[in-house]
């Protein structure tokens, strides 16, 4: 009894028949944290959606712990549910830097086949990214965990908007002359903490705007539409769904791009009597914020529906129960949207690196530009690979790992996705450094996509009823 | 196509331990039927099955002549299931409405006007604003709105006061009054059951205890919670 209760606390369900799925949790977890702190070029971006994308991962077996009604696994010791989301979360992080850390050893020692290598790597750096990544995986973990059940109260966005903390934290590290490499995985933390503090914030206002255009809203009843057929209608609000999000994502391409470019683009600031250094530090995280946070709020407000769609919740506790139609049917929509929305946020990404590249060309003044036509350049690589790896991430949370083929599924793109970023997949044209990133993530995601609706369409042709509980 | 609004046979769900068996059961137009039995009796079990929400394990069943879990969205565009702790939008009411009404070609507007008026409910309240009576009463409205021709009740009157009885059992009786349309209740409010169901349907553990109309199954000189204690289904 106790060993189950530690499996699900851990995290895996391992009572319930699903060893295969949380093996592959576990080791995809580990793969992708392997590749958020071993890799010794960093890129913030990157690391942040690994450690994003383990996390999203491992909440998937928490639904054991946290059903709320019939389903709830009775805990061995009586513990609140807050703190067992977080026991949770540190016995899931441990666990996982356990395993990182195995593999990455096995990996060293494959290499080098040389044991004092591997123990000088051990004690070097290994260990310490581990605890540092685990330290910052444990929050991940906890918020997306309550973002699949809707936002958390205030307390919790208090707790998340606590990057001042950290930012302190790490200009103290930076006094102590600590490791740069504990600065960097510290600054790496608070950029995650204070971007999903930032999308929690916005969140909360615009429910806030919502509940002020209520009350400012006419009493009288709007005009119930005229009912169509159920699959009819799904299509038409997803289809409004997708353009508005799309028109969100477009919106917001437009100013975080320009604010980039003004950004890299000194002789602006100059022009206006800035100092150009200084004016650049100031717009160019404005920029990249705006890209960001409408990327992550534009993919990830379905995030929480498709993840109980999809099989964190049983159909009867979930609203979309009261629409007449197949869970299937709405996870497929669901799905839809995201892709859709992922893919033409890469195809804008790769839109802005063709336009910054045909016209930084004819804007060569000095090797000044050179340079930030290169720093640039590598951001909006970034930029790509973040988006569709955040994609992916969503698209891994949201079909709840059911059945083989959708495991399969998501470890050939999550494989794909981590062989793209080891070894950038070599694209021919004069564009190659920038584009291949992206165009191979496209692809990722593309596969990720068709495995899915595959899966998800044959079992609403088989006519099954969706699992419910 | 039969003429029963609800036909199962031989019917098996096994779900860990717990195994429901119906052999027989046929529901007919302008009929109101109480599932009665103790918790845990399978009466939920059989709703969604029913509502083609879970696959039997054997057995067929037919609901207005369709399959419920291969025909699901026909199925479910003629048959409503409302329970208790049926999760809703997290809407205003008024707004909520409005994105269900699209789904249901039968959606009837006048009807909702008066039945939130009935179950004294604010469009512009939100489910969190309300009491558990008041949210039983949102479900019930939904569940009524588009006049379904098999409308499946689990617990409808959990958490109504007085008012909130009357104007639910008002309701039921407006829709077997059609003619065309059935009600299945299931209920621990058995002086309700009594009082509205034309038959009755009685589970314990898995089981049919006992199954046919009502003043047949309850006979004049003791009540339906009596008979249960009888049966050995209290």
């Amino acid at each position: 009894m106790i060993v189950t209760h530690a499996r699900v606390l851990i995290g895996l369900a391992w009572s319930r028949g699903q060893r295969l799925s949380s093996l592959v949790a576990m080791l995809g977890g580990a793969a992708l944290f392997s590749v958020s702190l071993g890799v010794h070029d960093p890129d913030w971006g990157i690391q942040a959606v690994m450690l994003l994308l383990t996390a999203a991962l491992l909440v998937q077996w928490r639904a054991a712990l946290f059903q709320p009604s019939d389903r709830r696994v009775e805990l061995p010791i009586p513990l609140k549910p807050q703190t067992a989301q977080w026991l949770t979360s540190v016995l899931q992080a441990g666990a996982v830097g356990g395993v990182t850390l195995l593999l990455n050893l096995g990996f060293v020692f494959g290499v080098s086949r040389d044991l004092e290598e591997t123990r000088s790597q051990f004690f070097d750096h290994l260990l310490l990214d581990a605890l540092v990544g685990v330290a910052l995986l444990v929050p991940i973990l906890v918020l997306l965990g309550r973002l699949m059940r809707g936002l958390g109260g205030q307390r919790e966005i208090v707790i998340w908007a606590g990057g001042p903390a950290l930012a302190s934290l790490s200009v103290a590290c930076i006094a102590l002359d600590l490791p740069e490499q504990l600065v960097y995985a510290i600054w790496l933390g608070m950029f995650v903490v204070v971007l999903i503090a930032l999308v929690l914030l916005i969140a909360r206002m615009v429910g806030a705007l919502n509940v002020w255009r209520q009350r400012t809203q006419s009493v009288n009843l709007p005009l119930y539409r005229e009912g169509k057929a159920a699959g009819e209608r799904l299509a038409i609000d997803g289809r409004r769904g997708i353009l508005r999000a799309l028109g969100w994502l477009i919106a917001s391409d437009v100013v975080g791009w320009s604010l980039l470019w003004f950004a890299f683009s000194s002789w602006f600031f100059q022009d206006l009597g800035l100092d150009a250094e200084e004016s650049q530090n100031l717009v160019a995280p404005l920029g990249l914020a705006v890209l960001l946070g409408v990327r992550i709020l534009a993919l990830g407000s379905l995030l929480g529906q498709v993840g109980l769609v999809g099989g964190l919740q049983p159909w009867a506790n979930q609203p979309w129960s009261l629409l007449p139609l197949p869970r299937a049917t709405i996870q497929r929509a669901l799905l839809q949207h995201i892709a859709i929305v992922a893919l033409v946020a890469i195809a804008l990404n790769v839109a802005f690196l063709l336009v910054w590249g045909s016209a930084t060309d004819e804007l060569m003044w000095s090797p000044q530009h050179v340079q930030l036509r290169g720093l640039i350049a590598n951001m909006v690589q970034s930029m790509a690979v973040l988006t569709a790896i955040m994609a992916m991430a969503f698209m891994i949370v949201g079909p709840g790992l059911r059945g083989r083929g959708q495991l399969a599924a998501v470890a050939a793109g999550t494989l794909l996705a981590v062989l793209v970023y080891l070894f950038h997949m070599p694209v021919p044209g004069v564009a190659a450094a920038y584009l291949s990133t992206a165009v191979a993530n496209a692809a990722a995601v593309a596969l990720l996509t068709a495995g899915v609706w595959a899966i998800t369409w044959r079992r609403a042709v088989r006519g099954r009823a969706a699992p419910s509980r | 196509m039969s003429a029963d609004l609800i036909k199962l046979s031989q019917v098996v769900r096994k779900q860990g331990a717990f195994e429901l068996r119906v052999p027989s059961w046929r529901v007919g137009p302008g009929e109101v039927v109480g599932l009665v039995g103790p918790n845990g009796a399978g009466k939920t079990t059989l709703l969604r099955l029913v509502a083609g929400l879970d696959s039997p394990t054997g057995g067929e069943i037919a609901v207005v002549g369709l399959d419920p879990v291969r025909e699901h969205t026909r199925v479910r565009s003629q048959c409503a299931f409302m329970w208790d702790d049926q999760p809703v939008f997290k809407a205003p009411i008024g707004r909520m409405l409005h994105l269900l009404s699209g789904y249901y070609p039968s959606w009837d507007s006048a009807l909702v006007e008066t039945l939130l008026e009935r179950f004294d409910l604010s469009p512009q309240a939100t489910p969190g604003q309300l009491s558990r009576g008041q949210g039983t009463r949102l479900r019930l409205l939904i569940a009524l709105a588009w006049r379904p021709r098999v409308l499946l009740l689990d617990e409808p009157a959990a958490g109504l006061d007085l008012s909130g009885r009357q104007a639910l059992l008002e309701s039921v009786i407006e829709v077997a009054g059609s003619g065309d349309r059935s009600v299945v209740i299931s209920s621990h409010q058995l002086a309700d059951v009594e009082r509205i169901c034309d038959r009755l349907l009685v589970l314990n553990k898995g089981q049919v205890v006992q199954e046919g109309p009502t003043d047949t199954l309850v006979a004049t000189e003791r009540t339906l919670e009596e008979a249960m204690v009888a049966w050995g289904a209290a």
